[in-house]
């Protein structure tokens, strides 16, 4: 046999299987998601929600709070003036949704930022140590759970004046024990490795074994969590801001849009209608997310497409 | 000496009984010194890695003992002197280098991490250090294996980056806990060979764990031979290997298989098995295996002493003058 092609033929599937195994897990996982058609399609409709949250101020063709001519321009149904059309007062409600969709991701996306690091920080510490300190520190997450989040944030909302900054501070001071407790078990397994252990005898300090070899293992679980805890948050945001709880008019929010219909929902169904559609596709979105995320992180689950 | 273990003895409270891997052992390694330390599976040989470190993990515990570093006792080290200890006095080299390197940081980084925290190198430093110690281990490419991730290297390379780990600290002391059984019989070699030389090049002493009599006979100037949680039997390599004295001892030399042996001839063995060391019986553990066993044997566990060019543990050896 001619040596030749002996030594081509062998090569090209080498190459291919070096090419393969490069970039290491988190290409894996992301071709995983990219080969998930409804997670990313609903990355993109949060990529465009973002978007318009940004650029709201140059998208939006009428003001969102400024009253005009009421009585000329109230309750106007869906028209290519008003795309979603007007509200009692006459204000442009596709205007409104769009600054509305400012609230409601910044602060999803804050509140959760501050509970998944609280959470992630507490749970790894308390996982860590173990023992004494880990039983204390988890009898708090017990308490902190066992009264109902929602009622806690009523409470706060009510004590406090209601704020973009305030719900986010409210809603992620309330939510991290959910985080710290899964994070804490996550630790537990981690810390039992082997490279954690040689992390030790390397006399590295408790903290940087945490920072660097621990939270770094937990972090795909993390990312799953986050991308639930985001939608969670914005549906936490539009619960109390339609029970008058949260943002309250006339800033405009999904949560007190969908209120400021709900008299009218006969006669004017677009009021409420477009706020909560947009409110349902951005639920769904980041749960569709955070379901490819959960496919697409999973080492254990067979790559079909892949193997 | 550069390092003294005392009387160590390390427990383990099992729900099936309490278990001693580390009973009572005392041994020293000085400068530049190779010390072999041999046993079977489950004879404590690894917990008395983790005890110098004391690093002994749960539900198990030092409960007495010195391990005396430079004149200082670690055992009773402040936790931020006892870091000081672990890296940069005292480095490890474990068995499994897939496990015990960190899957998701680049080998370059993980090297670098240590040459700055205990040599306070710079960044830069510490990056170009790690690429300076990939290359003495006779890695090729090292600029490039740095930036690689475990994962992408072959076995005897993970080694290798663990070593370089190990000894990116300075230590005075590299403790090497079977650093070949988990690799390639060839790669075994390059990695003994490897390990003389960083003795060489940075004059560390070397604690060298392993169950393999005939590799550790290869690299140590003496051998220590350990069995259920005891030193049974001490001394210059030759002497062990050339001349073992306690029955123990001998079975493992008996054991090793030899080229050119007649191939007819059976391959031997100790008989029975490792002793369950919740359950270990009265006298010397080694009694119910040693073809040489008497009653005395049965009552209590020989000490071990001097016997002229080693020290033993053993009723049935005598102290004799040294024959050579």
């Amino acid at each position: 046999m001619d040596p030749g092609t002996e030594a081509a033929g062998g090569r090209a599937p080498r190459a291919d299987a070096v090419k393969k195994t490069r970039g290491g897990p988190w290409a894996t996982s992301l071709r995983r998601f990219r080969a998930n058609r409804l997670a990313l399609w609903s990355l993109y409709v949060i990529a465009i929600l973002v978007l318009v949250a940004l650029f709201a101020p140059l998208l939006a063709p009428h003001d969102p709070i400024a009253i005009g001519d009421v009585m000329g321009t109230r309750f106007q149904p869906p028209s290519w003036t008003h795309l979603f059309g007007t509200d009692e007062f006459g204000r442009d409600l596709f205007s409104r949704a769009l600054y509305g969709a400012r609230v409601s991701l910044s602060v999803g996306v804050l509140a959760m930022l501050l509970s998944t690091t609280i959470g992630t920080l507490y749970g790894s510490v308390s996982g860590y140590f173990g023992g004494v300190v880990d039983g204390v520190m988890m009898r708090v997450v017990d308490v902190w759970i066992a009264f109902p989040a929602f009622y806690l944030m009523l409470l706060l909302v009510g004590v406090f004046e209601a704020s973009v900054p305030a719900l986010i501070l409210i809603l992620g001071l309330t939510a991290w024990p959910a985080t710290a407790r899964f994070m804490r078990g996550e630790i537990l397994s981690l810390r039992k490795r082997e490279y954690v252990e040689a992390a030790r005898a390397m006399g590295l300090p408790s903290y940087r074994i945490i920072l660097r070899h621990l939270i770094p293992g937990a972090l795909s679980p993390v990312l799953v969590t986050g991308a639930l805890a985001v939608a969670g948050m914005i549906g936490a945001e539009a619960g109390l801001s339609f029970l008058g709880l949260g943002i309250s008019p006339p800033t405009p929010s999904w949560g007190n849009m969908v209120a400021a219909g709900k008299d009218t929902l006969a006669s004017a169904w677009w009021v409420s209608f477009f706020p909560g559609a947009l409110l349902t596709i951005t639920l769904i979105a980041f749960a569709l997310v955070a379901d490819g995320l959960r496919d697409a992180l999973d080492p254990k689950a067979l790559d079909q497409k892949f193997v | 000496m550069l390092l003294s273990v005392r009387d160590l003895r390390t427990r383990f409270e099992l729900d099936e009984g309490e278990l001693w891997p580390v009973n009572g052992v005392s041994f020293s390694v000085g400068t530049g010194e190779t010390l072999g330390l041999v046993g079977e599976s489950g004879s404590g040989k690894s917990m008395v890695a983790l005890s110098i470190l004391d690093l002994v993990p749960a539900p198990g515990r030092i409960v007495s003992g010195e391990v005396d570093l430079g004149g200082e006792d670690l055992l009773s080290m402040s936790g931020a002197a006892k870091r000081r200890v672990r890296g940069g006095e005292i480095g490890i080299v474990f068995q499994d280098p897939s496990a015990s390197l960190n899957p998701v940081y680049r080998i370059g980084d993980q090297i670098a991490d240590v040459a700055r925290l205990h040599r306070g190198l710079g960044r830069v430093e510490a990056r170009r250090e790690a690429v300076h110690l990939l290359g003495d281990l006779g890695i090729q490419q090292p600029e490039k294996r740095a930036r690689a991730y475990p994962f992408e290297l072959s076995g005897g390379m993970r080694q290798r980056a663990q070593i370089a780990i190990a000894i990116a600290g300075r230590p005075r002391l590299l403790i090497a806990d079977e650093p070949t059984t988990a690799l390639d019989a060839t790669v075994q070699a390059e990695i003994c060979d490897l390990l003389k030389h960083v003795q060489g090049e940075f004059g560390m002493s070397i604690l060298l764990i392993s169950h393999d009599l005939a590799l550790v006979a290869d690299v140590a100037d003496r051998i220590m031979v350990m069995y259920a949680g005891r030193i049974v039997e001490v001394g210059h390599w030759t002497a062990i290997t050339q001349e073992p004295r306690h029955p123990y001892t001998k079975g493992l030399i008996g054991a090793i298989p030899h080229l050119g042996a007649g191939s007819g001839s059976p391959l031997e063995a100790i008989a029975g098995t490792v002793p369950d060391l919740t359950d270990l019986p009265d006298g010397c553990p080694f009694h119910p295996r040693c073809p040489e066993a008497g009653e005395d044997c049965r009552s209590a566990v020989p000490r071990l002493q001097d016997v002229g060019d080693r020290l033993c543990a053993c009723y049935r050896v005598k102290h004799t003058e040294a024959v050579t």
